[in-house]
């Protein structure tokens, strides 16, 4: 522990100036943001204070974007300080546990990325008027979000040798997930969101991530780790495609269909409604290279029993076909 | 006597190049052993497979009794390294590196370090990056000195220092000497012959050999043979102990690198006959190490001739 803080007091005193970028953008965050709130009280309440608000608005959305680029500061700047990459570093032939190192480094960032982010999310939560302590479990599930961007930031760090080469690197990850991004708009076809994924998407990140830092700190070998990071994107595909050809009955239960009771009455845990008042209850989009027809209902929901969940499943047929008939023997829709 | 570093057969491969083939060598504790060679002659590597900077191809070594795939972390307390081309603390100050360092360290001596940065003149308030190359090997020599490693590796601690800091440099090492066993790698033979105890010598990747350094110096001599009639042609059928024979206006020149006294050169008058004077006369270790590298290459030659034929 005495050399883990003593890693870590070292950071601190090298890093100062940039720490206080972060901690300062993190709190004007926490100033600013609240004020996009007030966007509906002031187009009433005259121009200037419309203009005011415009301006507002801009700055918190300014900032959204400046928090996690002060932490890739951070990260970057605190992980490249005993630079994992490389034969000839000052650190590598010195009393250095690599556990230790890790554990420096890992505090170094719960201490100025998460600790900060953590009281701006209370800070938020208070000013919205909630009781912020009561709301720890959501404020937990943030921040395993926000590692989603933390880890692997930590990741190329650990595998990059400069600063220039991880601005090149995460540069080049950007263009890559956007790529794949603008991709995935050009197929107009109906899709199926993959069973399971949202489940085990972030912990498949972290976990190969939390690898790659592991293997790095361990035994410095950056081909390895850098082979483990490649296979992300490998086992994310094969997860796609293995979900596309499972049998009907793996994504049966992940999308289950509602029973009727022995007096054929669906049990459902939400009061689910035909929204026909809606601006475009039902629309149609053909012309699909594959001759499929897609087809949006407008739903109401409300009346949502505790502990329930309810999730989109678009594009399954009989789904949908089954709600529709459930809907038409409750005379909620016709036709 | 126990070894601090012993290899068994050695070898680091980049890919299909060889930088390291087949090294076996020891150095006993207490010495000053000097690692020469060539520019790219495989002394880095040797060193940086020592301290398990990189890992071998082939073989295995040990350091200090330990295995060096095992050489991390805490192990490194008993350890120095220094090396022209190692990265420093460029962002601390020379009083901050020693502070920083220091917890790492139960040994660390402070009169130590007090002393040593006495004896180099180190400022300790001015920034490691602000210093010239020599202040930083100074700086970088005080931070792996005060702990007294059992062990101590420089790697080219010494090359392109001006004179005034390299003596200073070599002064600190003879101090340290007593209780710590010191290996260094230098291309510069002048500045290693005033203070090793011990060298080994390696050529394109091959330790050629490795022994006392007295040893070495009395075991070779320059040769000059006079009263070789003219139109003697200079023989194959020599002794292999004779390097880089050549004949000029007369005279006989040659590295007799396995000097026995009378005996070598009863020897050398049994060969040649018609010798009417022959003069034995010692060589500066770097005359040695340019015999050697000359007849390794001639050697290399003859052998490539030799298949191509």
């Amino acid at each position: 522990m005495k050399q883990v803080l003593h890693i870590f007091a070292k950071d601190v005193r090298r890093f100062w100036p940039e720490i206080l970028i972060s901690l300062a953008i993190t709190a004007a965050f926490a100033r600013i943001y609240p004020q996009t709130w007030l966007a509906a009280e002031a187009v009433s309440a005259g121009e200037a204070a419309y203009a005011f608000q415009s301006q507002m608005d801009k700055l918190a959305a300014t900032l959204v974007v400046l928090v996690p680029v002060s932490w890739f500061l951070l990260i970057t700047r605190v992980v490249h300080a005993e630079s994992l990459v490389g034969d000839k570093q000052f650190w590598i032939t010195r009393p250095y546990d690599w556990r230790k190192l890790l554990a420096a480094k890992l505090l170094f960032v719960a201490a100025f990325v998460y600790l900060p982010f953590s009281c701006a999310e209370l800070a938020l939560l208070a000013e919205g008027g909630f009781r912020p302590f009561a709301y720890l479990p959501e404020l937990l599930l943030l921040l395993v979000l926000i590692s989603v961007l933390v880890v692997p930031l930590f990741t190329l760090a650990a595998l990059t040798k400069n600063f220039a080469r991880m601005t090149m690197t995460l540069l080049g990850v950007l263009a890559c997930v956007a790529g794949a991004g603008f991709a995935t708009t050009l197929d107009d076809s109906p899709s199926v969101t993959t069973p399971y994924s949202d489940r085990y998407t972030v912990p498949l990140i972290l976990l190969v991530c939390g690898s790659a830092i592991v293997v790095q700190y361990a035994r410095r070998k950056v081909w390895l780790a850098r082979s483990l990071l490649l296979a992300l994107p490998l086992v994310g595909g094969i997860v796609v495609l293995a979900a596309y050809a499972l049998p009907d009955s793996s994504v049966d239960s992940a999308y289950p269909e509602a029973r009727a009771d022995a007096h054929g009455v669906m049990d459902f845990p939400a009061l689910l409604s035909y929204a026909a008042a809606s601006k475009n209850p039902v629309s149609v989009h053909s012309g699909s290279k594959d001759g499929l027809i897609g087809v949006q209902i407008a739903i109401r929901v409300e009346g949502v029993a505790p502990a329930v969940r309810i999730g989109a499943c678009p594009g399954r047929v009989c789904t949908i076909a089954c709600f529709c008939r459930e809907l038409m023997k409750r005379g909620l829709i016709s036709g | 006597m126990t070894n601090a570093i012993s290899t068994d057969h050695l070898s680091k491969q980049f890919g299909r190049n060889s930088a390291l083939e087949d090294v076996s060598f020891s150095v006993a504790e207490g010495t000053i052993y000097a690692l020469v060679g060539a520019n790219g002659a495989g002394k880095t590597t040797l060193i940086k497979l020592l301290m398990n900077i990189l890992a071998p191809t082939a073989g295995r070594a040990t350091v200090l009794g330990m295995d060096v795939a095992e050489l991390q972390g805490e192990k490194f307390n008993r350890i120095g390294y220094v090396s022209e081309n190692q990265e420093m603390a460029e962002w601390a100050t020379v009083g901050g590196m020693l502070d920083y360092f220091r917890p790492f360290y139960p040994q660390w001596d402070r009169e130590l370090e007090a002393r040593l940065v006495r004896q180099f003149d180190l400022p300790l308030k001015r920034r490691l990056k602000q210093l010239s190359r020599g202040m930083r090997m100074k700086a970088a020599l005080v931070s792996s000195l005060a702990y007294r490693p059992a062990l101590l590796v420089l790697d080219e601690p010494l090359s392109g220092l001006d004179p005034f800091v390299r003596d200073e440099l070599i002064e600190g090492l003879r101090e340290q000497a007593r209780e710590t066993t010191i290996v260094l790698s230098s291309h510069d033979l002048a500045e290693i012959e005033s203070f090793a105890t011990h060298v080994g010598f390696i050529e394109q990747g091959r330790m050629l050999f490795s022994e006392e350094m007295a040893g070495l110096m009395g075991r070779f001599r320059a040769v000059t043979v006079s009263g070789i009639a003219a139109g003697v042609h200079v023989s194959e059928g020599y002794p292999s102990a004779w390097l880089n024979a050549e004949l000029v206006d007369g005279m006989l020149r040659f590295a007799h690198s396995d000097y026995q006294g009378l005996a070598s050169e009863a020897e050398l008058r049994a060969i040649l006959p018609q010798a009417s004077e022959v003069q034995f006369e010692e060589m500066p270790l770097r005359a040695i190490f340019l015999a050697i590298a000359k007849a390794s290459r001639l050697r290399k030659i003859a052998i490539r001739d030799g298949v191509a034929a």
